[in-house]
């Protein structure tokens, strides 16, 4: 380095490349000037001086510096070193990479920079060149751990498991016996485990087992150890051992689910399709589980685990003995912990009878059915709680309720009540309600983290995103309160309140946070590159294997694909009706409802935005002065403390010449990651349908009707696309004529069309699809699209819609209706903006009105938008 | 299996074992307590209490602070047929340890809030009950008892500036009540009438319990 300079310039040099390690970059600077002021074209220095600079946010400065540096010194592997530096620092991992072969072009043998690439590759997934900057790294320095265990994994990365089991062999032979020394135990064992994971992919468990054995005394996760080698046992059939060692490890902790699926694997009494056990199997399990739970008293799990498979009156004693015990017990969670049985047909209907049971004796007694003891005062109102929630799954709205308030009457200092009474409103209907109640159980302990998330969620649910705000930072650091959720990549939050917004059709603020919850996963995404080092200095590999994997399937994760969808549909919205002049919030707001929950709402938005406006006034004058603080306190302004919000209302994000276009951006990572989900292509389809790319939107169709022919969305795009299609002007261009010729090739080959004219298959449709409400209107969205004059039989077809009541033994009681509001809401807005029929829409909401007596948005007569008690309006925050 | 062992108390050391997943509770009583009568010289013997009983409940205490006076509130609301205005709550919070929640089993369910006062024509400080009242599913366990007890040992314990005397007001047809604190030796002194201007009867008296010499009072187990 710094090579073509004399003695005294050489060290100035070096004092660079110091000041830079050390973060002196005062010190740098004024070193780079005394060189370039002999040498201004010096080009190392002047790349060092720009890579400094970067340092010191002077960004353009830096990359023109170190741009010219390597133009005047292109032999110098210093000089592309610091442009790959230079463009990792912005996270341009290719430029980089480009940049970093360059430098080993001149200077191949440089470990810092092959280390440098290694990890680039291994982020950018380029494992073919990750396996050979490893394969250079061992050779020039084969007596590194790392290096080995480097190679190793990027084989394993390169999906070439076995490959990287010889290379740690080769690597165990370079070891004393002795190894390892004391405090080299743990990372040792860690590489150990992780060979025999390798062992185990590369399809030898035979082997792998061996080697687990015969390194049983290094491995230090005992633990692990026995998992490893209990699913080891069963994949080489050896089931009589695999029993002992899950035994072994039930024995250590009898609460493990997974050693109990472990252990039945073992005997031969693992579930097989969806059809449940045999009654030999059951048999069998039965005495399994009742000697597991003689010989683990303590454990819930194995009194849990039997009320899986037990069917009739088996079921109902071990039900009963279950319930009894955890309502006695006090166990709020108890209802989370049998939801899942629900699902198994006729066991709603059993529970629903041992529970009142209870609730019946204790109410005579004093005690259980059969107890001999009088139970303490909370099994009652546990009991209660119980079943305000059976009934609240079960959709007797009105009976959870009775039953949850029954409870708040016996002991109205239990939180979890108001909270479970919170969440039957909202299930019914009332949000508004649902977060007042939230509110109340927030009051009741004021430092309790979940229940203000809690409120907050119901908050946003009801639409006061104002009072959220405030109330979710009661909970974050004081001082920096908004962007403290950011940090803390408050998800949920932001997905919530972009709903929220949403609803009030703040395209802005609501595209605003969608995006922030996109940024996370860019985030988590580059998170990932420190471990790259971390992981193989630590030896976690097991873990950094893990890692690699969940990254790769990163944006398929629910919250990214909720966030994306959401983000799409702003542009989608942002497209069909482009900015007018700008209409007061509230009008938006509150538009599309029926008049006296109009002035209802504005009330309840007014007072209850004030006082958060109030606060946010408040708020400001804090921010600045905290501001003006800051500043002071560092005048040379050296440090950016606060990144001001320059967009807070996220207009800049929406603004964007081509809405369209950046929705195809975020639909291309849905497309990628969650190719299976309906919704991806639902959405696929109203972008491309837009922007009139008939392939692409036809595509769409197609992968639809693949995922879900019958879906009411996919029947309405289905005809919609080749309604377009038949409408087109004709075709000019020899481009257009060949599309149109694929699409009329397609079209002869989709059965679903079976060569019908389209009113034809939406009448066969709707004829199939009869019974249920969402086909119907699909269907009748469909007619009014083929045949405006037909709308009055359009809306017909809806108005002519019956609820049919639910079969017996489901999890929702016999006799409600199917239809849940989610859906009679869609119809009502369907009605209202697509068939344009305000009569029918009133009518619509009065049946559902009927139907679902508590639900705001209807005007339910048990509505808070009709009983307006003064308990119902959340109060305010206090701290 | 949790065991909890209590303070022996002065008239006899009953050592329990609350198994608390079946609520049963189970004592060992020596059997040489002179109330015994099935007395079977030299030998422990097992009891089995039925819940709901005086001693076996386990009770613990919190002070009323901001966060979590809205307990207290909901408390008053569901035990007392008047509504406290802030005043009361004020009082509350600013009589630091003589206003205590209890729970039990992780439950508020009940409490007692105290306001000290001066007494009229000088010397000495007396502590006025302001309410206390334990939610009606949980009455009738000893947890009324326990407040009571635990604040006038807290009189006790105040040598400086001394508490001479502990008063309340209670609606005359309020028996239980009345029953309650003459089990501690309260005295009816006093009746007012037209105390309460919305409550029928509207008339009160006047409990009070007079603390002689702070060290030689008796507190009732
Ligand atoms: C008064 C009150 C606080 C007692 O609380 P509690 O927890 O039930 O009291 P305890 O269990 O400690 O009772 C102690 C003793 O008081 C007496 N007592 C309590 N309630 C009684 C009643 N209803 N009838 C007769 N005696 C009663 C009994 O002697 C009892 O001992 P026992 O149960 O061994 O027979 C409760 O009844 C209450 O909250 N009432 C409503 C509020 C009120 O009136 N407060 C007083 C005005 S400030």
């Amino acid at each position: 380095m710094g090579t073509s300079l004399p003695p005294k310039e050489a060290n100035l040099f070096k004092v660079i490349v110091k000041s830079y390690e050390t973060k002196q970059y005062k010190k740098g600077l004024k070193a780079s000037d005394n060189i370039l002021k002999k040498f201004p074209e010096h080009g190392e220095t002047l790349a060092m001086r720009g890579l400094t600079l970067n340092c010191m946010d002077r960004k353009a400065e830096a990359y023109e510096l170190v741009r010219r540096g390597v133009k005047n010194d292109l032999k110098s592997h210093v000089c592309w070193h610091v442009y790959g530096l230079l463009y990792r620092s912005d996270r341009e991992y290719r430029e980089a990479i480009k940049c970093y072969r360059n430098a080993l072009r001149i200077d191949p043998e440089n470990i810092q920079i092959l280390r440098d690439l290694s990890l680039l590759q291994a982020q950018m997934r380029d494992m073919a060149g990750f396996v050979e900057t490893r394969r250079q790294l061992l050779t020039i320095k084969p007596s590194h751990r790392a290096n080995w265990i480097g190679f190793a994994i990027a084989h394993h990365c390169n999906y070439d498991a076995a490959m990287a089991v010889q290379i740690l062999e080769a690597y165990e032979g370079t070891l004393e016996d002795d190894y390892p020394p004391d405090n080299e135990r743990y990372e040792h064992s860690e590489m150990l485990l992780y060979k025999v994971t390798l062992l185990q992919e590369s399809g030898a468990p035979e082997k792998a087992l061996a080697e687990l054995n015969s390194k049983e005394s290094k491995i230090v996760d005992k633990v692990g150890l026995k998992e490893l080698r209990a699913s080891l046992l069963v994949a080489l059939n050896r089931l009589g051992e695999a029993e002992d060692v899950y035994r072994y490890l039930l024995d250590m902790n009898p609460d493990n689910y997974g050693y109990y699926e472990g252990l039945q694997k073992c005997l031969g009494l693992r579930l097989q399709g969806t059809d449940g056990y045999t009654p030999e199997q059951v048999e069998k399990l039965v005495e399994l589980y009742t000697s597991l739970r003689a010989q683990y008293p303590k454990s819930s799990a194995a009194k849990r685990i039997p009320l899986d498979f037990l069917q009739g009156s088996q079921f109902v004693e071990a039900a009963k003995t279950y319930i009894a015990f955890f309502l006695s017990k006090g166990v709020p969670s108890l209802f989370s912990d049998i939801l899942p049985l629900y699902d198994q047909r006729g066991k709603a209907d059993v529970l629903e009878e041992i529970v009142l049971q209870i609730e019946t004796s204790l109410k005579d007694t004093g005690s259980l059915p059969g107890g001999s003891y009088v139970e303490p005062p909370p099994t009652l109102m546990w009991t209660l709680f119980l079943l305000a929630q059976h009934y609240d799954r079960r959709r007797l709205y009105g009976k959870a309720l009775e039953k949850i308030d029954e409870a708040i009457k016996h002991t109205p200092t239990a939180i979890d009540l108001y909270l479970v009474k919170g969440r039957i409103m909202k299930h019914a209907g009332d949000r508004v309600a649902a977060a007042a109640l939230a509110d109340e159980a927030r009051s009741m302990d004021l430092a309790d983290r979940f229940i203000n998330s809690e409120c907050v969620k119901r908050l946003l649910q009801a639409d006061l995103v104002d009072l959220a705000e405030k109330t979710a930072v009661l909970f974050t650091k004081d001082g920096d309160q908004h962007n403290n959720l950011f940090d803390m990549q408050c998800m949920w939050y932001e997905l919530a309140s972009g709903d929220s917004y949403w609803r009030k059709d703040m395209l802005g603020k609501a595209l605003k946070n969608y995006l922030a919850v996109e940024k996370h996963y860019t985030d988590m995404l580059e998170d990932q590159f420190d471990f790259h080092t971390y992981c193989l200095r630590k030896m976690t590999l097991r873990a950094y294997i893990r890692m690699l994997k969940f990254e790769d399937t990163l944006h398929s994760h629910r919250f990214f694909c909720r966030a994306a969808a959401a983000a799409i549909r702003c542009y989608l919205k942002r497209h069909d009706t482009p900015p007018k002049s700008s209409e007061g919030e509230e009008e938006i707001a509150v538009a599309g409802l029926p008049p006296n929950e109009r002035k209802r709402l504005r009330q309840k938005m007014r007072k209850a935005e004030a006082k958060a406006k109030k606060a946010a006034e408040e708020k400001a004058k804090e921010d600045e002065a905290l501001a003006l603080s800051n500043a002071k306190s560092n005048k040379k302004g050296s440090q950016v403390t606060k990144q001001v919000d320059d967009d807070p209302d996220g207009e800049k994000l929406l603004q964007v010449s081509d809405p369209l276009e950046q929705a195809i951006k975020y639909c291309k990572l849905l497309q990628e990651n969650s190719s299976g989900a309906l919704e991806t292509h639902l959405l696929a389809f109203d972008i491309y349908f837009r922007k009139k790319k008939i392939l692409l939107a036809f595509q769409a169709v197609k992968k639809q009707l693949k995922l879900d022919a019958s879906n009411p969305n996919v029947h309405r795009n289905l005809i919609s696309f080749f309604n377009m299609v038949d409408n087109l002007p004709a075709a000019e261009t020899p481009g257009e004529k060949l599309v149109r010729q694929v699409i009329a090739v397609e079209r002869d080959a989709l059965s679903i069309l079976g060569n019908q004219p389209l009113l034809e298959v939406n009448r066969a449709f709707l004829e199939a699809n009869k019974d249920s409400l969402l086909h119907r209107a699909a269907a009748a969205e469909v007619l009014a699209l083929l045949s405006p004059e037909s709308k009055e039989e359009a809306v017909k077809i809806i108005e002519d819609s019956v609820n049919p009541p639910v079969a017996e033994g489901g999890a929702i009681a016999a006799g409600v209706g199917e239809w849940v509001l989610k859906d009679c809401v869609a119809v009502h807005k369907i009605l209202l903006t697509v068939m344009k029929d305000e009569n029918a829409a009133s009518r619509w909401r009065v049946r559902m009105a009927d139907l679902f007596p508590y639900s705001t948005y209807f005007v339910g007569p048990k509505s808070s938008a009709v009983v307006e008690a003064a308990s119902q309006v959340p109060s305010s925050v206090s701290k | 299996m949790r065991y909890h062992i209590p303070r022996p108390s002065r008239f006899f050391f009953p050592v329990f074992i609350r198994y608390r997943w079946t609520r049963k509770t189970l004592f060992f009583v020596p059997t040489l307590d002179l109330r015994d009568t099935e007395c079977v010289g030299g030998h422990w013997r097992l009891v089995e209490l039925k819940m709901g009983k005086s001693q076996d409940v386990q009770v613990s205490f919190d002070t009323v602070r901001e966060k979590n006076l809205m307990q207290l509130k909901k408390l008053n609301l569901s035990i007392f047929p008047v509504t406290y205005q802030d005043k009361f709550y004020t009082d509350a919070l600013s009589s630091g340890d003589f206003t205590k929640l209890a729970y039990y089993a992780d439950l508020c369910v009940g409490s007692i809030a105290c306001r000290l006062e001066k007494k009229e024509g000088g010397g000495g400080v007396r502590l006025y009950i302001m309410t206390l009242g334990v939610l009606a599913p949980y009455r009738r366990m000893g947890i009324g008892s326990k407040l009571l007890r635990k604040t006038l040992e807290q009189c006790e314990q105040q040598t400086e500036s001394p508490i001479m005397e502990v008063y309340l007001h209670v609606q005359t047809n309020n028996d239980a009540a009345i029953e309650f604190y003459k089990k501690f030796n309260f005295e009816i002194t006093e009746e007012i009438k037209n105390y309460y201007k919305h409550l029928e009867p509207p008339d009160c008296f006047v409990l009070s319990k007079t603390l002689v010499s702070p060290s030689k009072t008796k507190v009732p187990q």
